[in-house]
């Protein structure tokens, strides 16, 4: 049997989103870019585990999406958390702006750090971020207007 | 620097935040095998049957990254790994053979229950004889004994808790995601008591004596004189030096009593005197004592029985259990105390219920018991200070005991094993009933599953397999064969999902979502508000007007639990409520709590104003319950008084956001969920205007107020948005941010639009109750035109940016239907557009029903 075809072949489906589960992975794990790494893997292997793969490419994102924080919550239950210093940004390193901004949005609230990402960058509504991440709109809201203000304050205004 | 330039900045972080190319690589050819050419195996399934068998294939590597494997060859072996007389002995207290062993045969992995596509199991692997512990880590230990003849002796009861008979046994660790066995240990340590953070191994240290040995039978139970233990992490290293306790003179202890060691390295055991002098030579045990290390702390007299003691699996909390006698020794009242450790004897907290003994265990830092009550199986939750509620599990079956619970590693799921047991008949359990509840779900029953074997103790996770993804279980236990007590081993698996239907078939008969039933159900004189995740909650006043009734109630499972608090204040959150009360003196205390009432997390939020002279008037809650604000009224030297808004976060923390104009009270305050704009109705309490109510914003961050001039009678937050309900229509606010400045947008609600009491404009309030309600969404309006004395008009209008467009009008023939304030007993469901409110009679016969509408 094989991967399947179209945009739920496992083959597009990890080209095309697995910046983004990384990403949210390293979020989870406060850049941590070796639990991210596991974490992200353990995402894929679960997609090509499916039984039945959602058919839908928004549908597959989201699939990613909830699966990606449900897989970082269990690991950072267990402990999982490896020694390993935060993300080795390689020539990034040099780019100051990045790591502040990376650095005030690795301190914010777990919450926080994924309502802005869900919503600012991967462009889901507040309805859809709050389907997303289990809780309501109005809870969402709540969650980015916190995390613009303590932002600002980090980056100094 | 503004929302559109930071947000700017978080783009371009979030776009660089990605893994460089050598990563996504690794990972693929990990997952996908190389050249990302690889098929997805899935494994001939021969037998249908075989449902609950995993169809995939998936081979662990060594270096612990789960792979596909590219071909579908790993049909699985699986010897029986078995260490008889194989493993080195090697000594306790020096460490565990640290080598790592990887078995040579090809066994998958696919969850914790079961190893291979065949259905084999960890039993299947390391023997039906095995006893097996799933470890915090994710490990598994596993006890193998060497001759099962030596596993147990005839007419012992203490058997099943195993293998106290045996001379030595093998301890292996065995990562099952590696594939490794991590450590094994032959040893005389024949007993093990495994924790969340270690395990101790315990050698129960025999009398020897014909006097010793007659007292073993005569109490048809072995008696030893001392243990001698050595604590392991999951690693197999010792922790520690090995402990050795010792029974004090004239004491015995039972080897099936194993002593219990805290963080702290408090040793904790019971010791027997014996009462030997007896004619006849039959012995007795005359007392008992629990000891924390040499030091008393539990001493059996006459009226006060120990019954049973232990440690959590945390090692932070002791239970003891006991009996005392009450009434002149007449009746016996079971008790349970729960000392937090460090031991602290003044410390205790006394759980005094009518039955002898209780199952105990901690959920986070809640203390609970399980027990049979008059009608129900109860489960009771303590805090430091009280019981908070009582779950009813199931309806008491008088067949079935309580017997043994397990929580499992997630904490999502609680397990409680019922032994059948007819002691007038037989000491002998005939019969078990395992069932599993959803402890996330307000401990909803998900399955139960009958067998006629003998689960006997789960407390610590012996034997007990749980797969919290797949819902699969796997227990083992023991079948009594007829006329002997030498037992056989029986492994059963069940699946919790595979128990659901037969629970909600069951639902359907006894309950119901349906808002009508529960309005029916609960009838006048409630307040009913439903919860973000569909539990409703109940507010009654007591019959002694001071006490108000709290309930939660799941519809689906037709469950209930109840409290009385003396608060009477209630505000519905997203993920939960918040009670409060006024304590008097600028003392407000407030209890934020989780959807299921009192099981999840339980925040307390606590104001007091520094000012003598300070009263609250009123407190609200942001949407996640995260803020607690309060208006509270202090007078300067001339008496006059000031209305100051604050802010407390559940630290403490106080900040003053803004003050009201003078001489103002004020009913309600609501707060937007970007927590920017604060509403407030408020009466003045001079002038000629007195009484009257009044309406203005203030801006949180900046503490700057605008006065909007409208009298407000409802107040609803939706969203960034507030929504002021009065006889002219709805006004609708919101913080204006486009140039970061306090803005306010009255976003044009056609005035009147709403207007329902034309002929008589007070009437629309005529019960004193408003009746403007705005749903969750802010989307849609429902209204209620009181006008008519013999009838109600209810209306629904969906707000769009023109104004109202009126989607529904019905004239309710003698009926009055009530809007609360806080949107009680209305429920209007947006998908379906089903209306169903609570709804008094008119013809004054003091009727009430629900009055059920479909709008859409």
């Amino acid at each position: 049997m094989v991967l399947g075809t179209g945009v739920s072949d496992p083959r597009y489906v990890y080209g095309q989103y697995f910046d983004m589960v990384y990403r949210i992975c390293l979020m989870y794990f406060k850049g941590n870019a070796a639990d991210a790494e596991d974490a992200a893997q353990t995402v894929f292997m679960k997609y090509i585990e499916l039984d039945s793969r959602p058919e839908n490419e928004g549908h597959i994102k989201a699939w990613l999406i909830v699966t990606a924080q449900n897989t970082c919550k269990s690991m950072l239950r267990r402990h999982f958390r490896k020694d390993v210093s935060l993300e080795d940004n390689g020539d990034r390193a040099e780019d100051f702006t990045y790591r502040e901004v990376f650095a005030a949005i690795m301190k914010l609230p777990e919450k926080e750090r994924m309502a802005v990402y869900l919503s600012l960058y991967e462009g889901y509504t507040a309805a859809e971020t709050a389907k997303l991440m289990g809780c309501r709109e109005n809870t969402v809201y709540s969650y980015i207007h916190r995390a613009r203000k303590k932002l600002k304050t980090e980056l100094g205004e | 620097m503004t929302d559109k330039e930071l947000d700017e900045k978080l783009r371009l972080t979030f776009d660089e935040m990605r893994a460089n190319n050598a990563v996504k690589a690794r990972i693929s050819e990990r997952i996908m095998g190389d050249n990302m050419d690889v098929e997805r195996i899935i494994m001939d399934n021969e037998n249908e049957n075989e449902t609950n068998k995993p169809k995939r294939i998936i081979k662990i590597t060594n270096g612990g990254k789960a792979a596909v494997a590219a071909a579908a060859v790993l049909v699985i072996g699986g010897g029986l790994i078995i260490f008889n007389n194989k493993a080195p002995e090697i000594k306790d207290n020096g460490g565990a053979n640290n080598a790592v062993v990887t078995t040579d045969d090809e066994d998958i992995v696919t969850n914790k229950v079961y190893y291979d596509e065949s259905g084999k199991t960890m039993f299947d692997k390391f023997g039906e004889e095995s006893d097996i512990w799933e470890l915090e880590n994710g490990r598994y230990l596993i006890r193998q004994t060497e001759d099962k003849s030596e596993m147990f002796a005839e007419e012992d009861m203490n058997f099943i808790n195993g293998l106290i008979n045996a001379n030595h046994v093998t301890y292996i660790i065995y990562d099952a995601q590696e594939k490794n066995i991590v450590s094994q240990l032959r040893t005389d340590k024949i007993a093990v008591k495994v924790y969340d953070d270690c395990f101790i191994l315990w050698r129960p240290e025999k009398k020897n004596s014909n006097a010793e040995k007659m007292e073993d039978k005569a109490l048809k139970t072995q008696i030893a004189k001392g243990f001698t233990g050595q604590m392991f992490d999951f690693d197999f290293e010792p922790v520690g030096d090995e402990i050795k306790v010792k029974a004090p003179d004239k004491m015995s202890m039972l080897t099936g009593n194993l002593p219990e060691v805290d963080i702290y390295g408090s040793v904790y055991y019971e010791a027997y005197g014996m009462l030997s002098e007896n004619s006849g030579g039959i012995m007795s045990i005359a007392g008992s004592k629990l000891y924390k290390d040499d030091e008393v702390i539990f001493k059996e007299e006459s009226a006060k029985l120990l019954t049973s003691f232990g440690l959590t699996q945390d090692r932070k909390n002791l239970i003891v259990n006991s009996v005392d006698s009450g009434n002149e020794g007449t009746q016996f009242l079971g008790k349970c105390t729960w000392y937090e450790l460090p031991y602290d004897s003044n410390a205790a907290r006394e759980i005094s219920e009518n039955i002898p003994e209780s199952l105990s265990f901690m959920l986070e830092d809640k203390f609970c018991t399980v027990m049979n009550n008059d009608k129900s199986v109860d489960l009771n939750i303590y805090n430091k200070e009280r019981k908070e509620r009582t779950v009813a599990l199931d309806a008491l079956n008088t067949e079935y005991s309580p017997n043994s619970v397990f929580v499992t590693k997630d904490r999502k799921y609680l397990v409680l094993s019922y032994v059948k047991i007819d002691h007038t008949v037989s000491p002998i359990p005939k019969g078990e009933i395992i069932k599993v509840y959803d402890i996330e779900n307000d401990f909803k029953p998900l399955c139960e599953h009958e067998s006629d074997m003998i689960v006997y103790n789960i407390n610590d996770g012996c034997d007990i397999l749980f797969d919290e993804e797949s819902g699969e279980i796997i227990c083992k236990g023991f079948v009594f064969t007829d006329d002997t007590h030498f037992p056989e081993t029986k492994i059963e698996s069940f699946n919790i999902n595979g128990g659901t239907d037969e629970v909600k078939a069951e639902d359907e008969d006894n309950g119901s979502n349906d808002p009508a039933k529960v309005i029916e159900k609960f009838g006048a004189n409630s307040e009913i508000s439903i919860l973000s995740n569909g539990n409703y909650l109940v507010k009654q006043m007591s019959e002694d007007g001071i006490s108000v009734e709290y309930t939660i109630y799941d519809a689906e499972n037709d469950k209930e639990n109840s409290w009385v608090d003396k608060a009477d204040k209630v505000e519905i959150l997203d993920n939960g409520f918040a009670i409060y009360r006024n304590m008097g003196d600028g003392h407000v205390q407030a209890m934020v709590y989780g959807n299921d009432g009192i099981q999840g997390e339980v925040r307390q939020f606590s104001f007091t104003s520094d000012k003598a002279s300070a009263s609250v008037q009123t407190v609200t809650f942001n949407h996640d319950g995260s803020l607690m604000y309060a208006a509270v009224e202090e007078r300067d030297s001339d008496n006059e008084s000031v209305v100051r808004i604050y802010s407390v976060n559940e630290s403490g923390t106080q900040t003053y956001l803004g003050k009201m104009q003078e001489n103002v009270s004020v009913t309600k305050m609501s707060v937007t969920a970007d927590d920017s704009l604060i509403g407030v109705i408020w009466n003045s309490t001079k002038g000629d205007d007195r009484g009257e109510n009044n309406y203005s914003l203030l801006i949180a961050e900046n503490g700057e107020t605008v006065e909007t001039h409208k009298k407000g009678y409802q107040l609803y937050s939706r969203g960034n948005k507030l929504f002021l309900c009065n006889n002219d229509g709805i006004s609708v606010y919101c913080a204006g941010s486009d140039e970061e400045k306090a803005l306010f947008l009255e976003e044009g609600v056609e005035s009147g639009s709403l207007y329902v009491g034309r002929d008589y404009p007070d009437d629309t309030f005529a019960d004193g109750y408003p009746n403007y309600f705005v749903t969750e969404s802010g989307e849609y309006v429902i209204a209620v035109d009181k006008s008519d004395r013999a009838s109600n008009t209810v209306k629904v209008s969906k707000m769009g940016s023109d104004g109202l467009e009126e989607l529904f009008e019905e004239k309710v023939d003698g009926k009055s239907i009530v809007i609360y304030d806080n949107g009680a007993n209305l429920f209007f469901d947006e998908e379906s557009g089903e209306l169903c409110a609570g709804a008094w009679d008119l013809d004054g016969n003091g009727g009430y029903s629900a009055y059920k509408a479909k709008v859409f």
